[in-house]
């Protein structure tokens, strides 16, 4: 089972503008949890201070119950997978997956069976010798997964993870993302509402740093709801919380 | 070794196979790194004379500007290059009567004129070598003959501490060869610079990769094409004939060790501004600058001068010690070992040697610290 994540009062300044402000948040053992918002809500920051890549101001984070602030060996069990393409253009799929198998410690054999199940797995199969130069943008996503995967993480957080898929990568991945779940705990942020409504057991719908719902997409679809029916899809009740303004 | 010891050395050792596995199959950075060394020994060869070096001055000089300094001309004619040839072949110049025939045709390195106000003028092309290296020349008899000039202090002068070039050839080889190894600045900074544009760091970081694990992988990588590139400039420079002073094989090996040091120089540097760059382009344009600001205060093909930085004692004197700036750069000191090593077989290369070992650890520290704070730590 994968563990708890608990975010406690998380508050992050970068200058006057506070991108995260008090932010609570409680990820169930196991669940997938997809985190919403528009531009500028707070996600990424929020996903870098659980990943360790963003100092916050005040606030706690638990894995377990267990603080995550200085403990390098609790946060080597979180898989990351950032909004913009991490590859290395001239290293091979199974070969950077190797790398980073092995760079979380794993031997050599282990790196090399996880990184050829992971291809299989993301459909990259036939590409293991391949250059990720030579992929296409999709293949390169699905690579950019397997890369935070790789090592087996307990903790699985995905930034975006299906932005730029086509259709039929994005079925691969949302299956392959919700296959995880249960082993493993999964907090994804996306702007697809469709992606959304599908794949997590809970959404938290964050924006000026805050978090202003957090439940299931079929309760927030009946509490969002008029005339006593059901709110049509996500995208509404997105829209109901967070407002039309465009933001920066 | 501790166990977070032995974690770091093994990040490292991946990072630096991630490394140089790029490297090696970017043909770009591959050309720059092993052809583009190839290329300037070429240009050395056909580009610089392998005739004796220096050669007899031509110098026109005025009869007044001549009988107002007792004992010149006879300090000209019997000055002596160090292998026996004179320095000097004086002409006459017709007094106010403007250029004879040598200088017009630019034969002549520099005329010697009796100024208005009783001084010596030195006329000729400032920016060429042998103006400077005459004139320099005539000081020096000048200030033989009238000690007075250096303010009754007699100027410290030193024989060369090692044998001099003979040519153009052994002078610029060894410049050229430092010149190439740094190349590695905006290499290595390059590799850093795109390693932090797509975000590598942040996931290597993710990892549990810290500053040192990553400057460590990077040097090592780069450590080996700094041997691959020693190892072809000296073997070339043997080929083409360089003199390795007297025991050939001995200096070239002590001149690959230096080149070796100096590449571990050039890429603790290329770490340091690999650490302030925010892209690919940026990383090597200020990479390149500081590569070729290197070679030219190191005096690699011509000396500069330099602000002092510190200093012990009043220049004139023997003790008289001076930092400059450019003593900071671990090319200067390299090409100083370097051209004992070549030519003189390495003696008195070792305070050099030392030189750079200090700053390139300096770098080092300097490169780890900057990445610790910049990139392997929460923002």
């Amino acid at each position: 089972m994968g563990p708890s994540l608990t975010l406690v009062d998380i508050t992050k300044r970068y200058g006057e503008v506070v991108a995260v402000d008090s932010l609570g948040l409680e990820v169930r053992p196991g669940e997938v949890l997809g985190l919403l918002g528009p531009n500028g809500a707070g996600k990424t920051t929020t996903i870098g201070v659980i990943c360790g890549l963003v100092a916050a101001d005040s606030g706690r984070v638990l894995l377990d119950g267990v603080d995550l602030a200085g403990s390098a060996a609790l946060r080597r069990t979180i898989g990351y997978c950032p909004q913009s393409l991490v590859v290395w253009d001239r290293l091979g799929c199974l070969e950077q997956l190797v790398f980073m198998a092995r760079l979380y410690g794993a031997s050599r054999a282990d790196a090399l069976r996880s990184g050829k199940a992971l291809l299989a797995a993301l459909g990259l199969e036939e590409k293991a010798g391949v250059q990720a130069r030579r992929l296409s943008g999709g293949m390169q996503r699905r690579l950019n997964l397997a890369l935070a995967l790789v090592h087996g993480p307990r903790l699985a957080v995905l930034d975006e993870a299906e932005a730029g898929l086509d259709p039929q990568s994005r079925s691969l991945v949302r299956d392959y993302i919700r296959g995880l779940a249960g082993e493993r705990t999964v907090l994804f942020t996306t702007h697809d509402m469709d992606e959304a409504q599908r794949i997590a057991d809970r959404v938290a719908i964050v924006d000026g740093g805050r978090l202003l719902e957090l439940d299931s997409p079929s309760a927030l679809l009946g509490r969002y709801g008029e005339d006593g029916r059901s709110a049509p899809d996500l995208e509404y009740v997105f829209l109901k919380l967070t407002g039309r303004r465009l933001r920066e | 070794m501790s166990a977070s010891a032995r974690t770091s050395a093994r990040a490292a050792s991946l990072n630096a196979g991630r490394v140089l596995t790029e490297l090696i199959r970017d043909p770009a950075m591959l050309g720059m790194e092993m052809l583009l060394p190839v290329f300037f020994l070429f240009l050395t060869v056909v580009g610089y004379s392998r005739e004796s070096l220096p050669r007899t001055w031509i110098v026109e000089a005025e009869s007044s500007a001549l009988a107002a300094r007792p004992g010149l001309e006879e300090a000209m004619r019997a000055a002596r290059h160090s292998d026996g040839r004179p320095a000097f072949e004086l002409e006459a110049a017709r007094d106010g009567d403007g250029p004879g025939a040598a200088a017009a045709s630019r034969r002549a390195a520099l005329v010697l004129r009796q100024g208005s106000d009783g001084s010596l003028v030195l006329e000729g092309d400032a920016m060429s070598k042998d103006y400077v290296a005459a004139s320099n020349r005539i000081e020096e008899l000048l200030d033989d003959l009238e000690p007075e000039r250096a303010g009754g202090l007699r100027l410290v002068s030193a024989a060369p501490a090692f044998r001099s070039p003979a040519s153009d050839f052994e002078a610029f080889v060894p410049g050229m060869m430092v010149f190439a190894v740094l190349l590695l600045i905006p290499q290595t900074a390059l590799i850093v610079g795109r390693d932090s544009r797509r975000g590598a760091l942040d996931r290597l970081s993710g990892a549990g990769m810290g500053a040192a694990a990553y400057v460590g992988g990077v040097a090592l990588s780069q450590a080996a094409f700094a041997l691959a590139q020693g190892v072809v400039l000296v073997a070339l420079s043997l080929a083409i004939g360089y003199p390795f002073g007297p025991a050939p094989l001995a200096a070239a090996a002590g001149s690959l060790a230096i080149l070796v040091l100096l590449g571990l120089g050039s890429v603790a540097q290329g770490l340091v501004v690999g650490a302030f760059a925010k892209s690919d382009s940026s990383a090597i344009n200020v990479g390149s600058v500081v590569a070729m600001m290197q070679v030219f205060i190191s005096g690699s093909f011509f000396s500069m001068p330099a602000p002092v930085v510190a200093s012990i004692g009043h220049p004139g004197l023997a003790s008289y010690a001076a930092i400059r700036a450019y003593d900071f750069v671990p090319a200067t000191h390299a090409v100083d070992a370097l051209r004992r090593a070549m030519l003189d077989g390495g003696s008195g290369a070792a305070g050099p040697v030392a030189a750079m070992t200090v700053l390139t650890l300096a770098y080092f520290a300097a490169s780890a610290a900057f990445f610790r704070r910049r990139f392997m730590r929460p923002r």
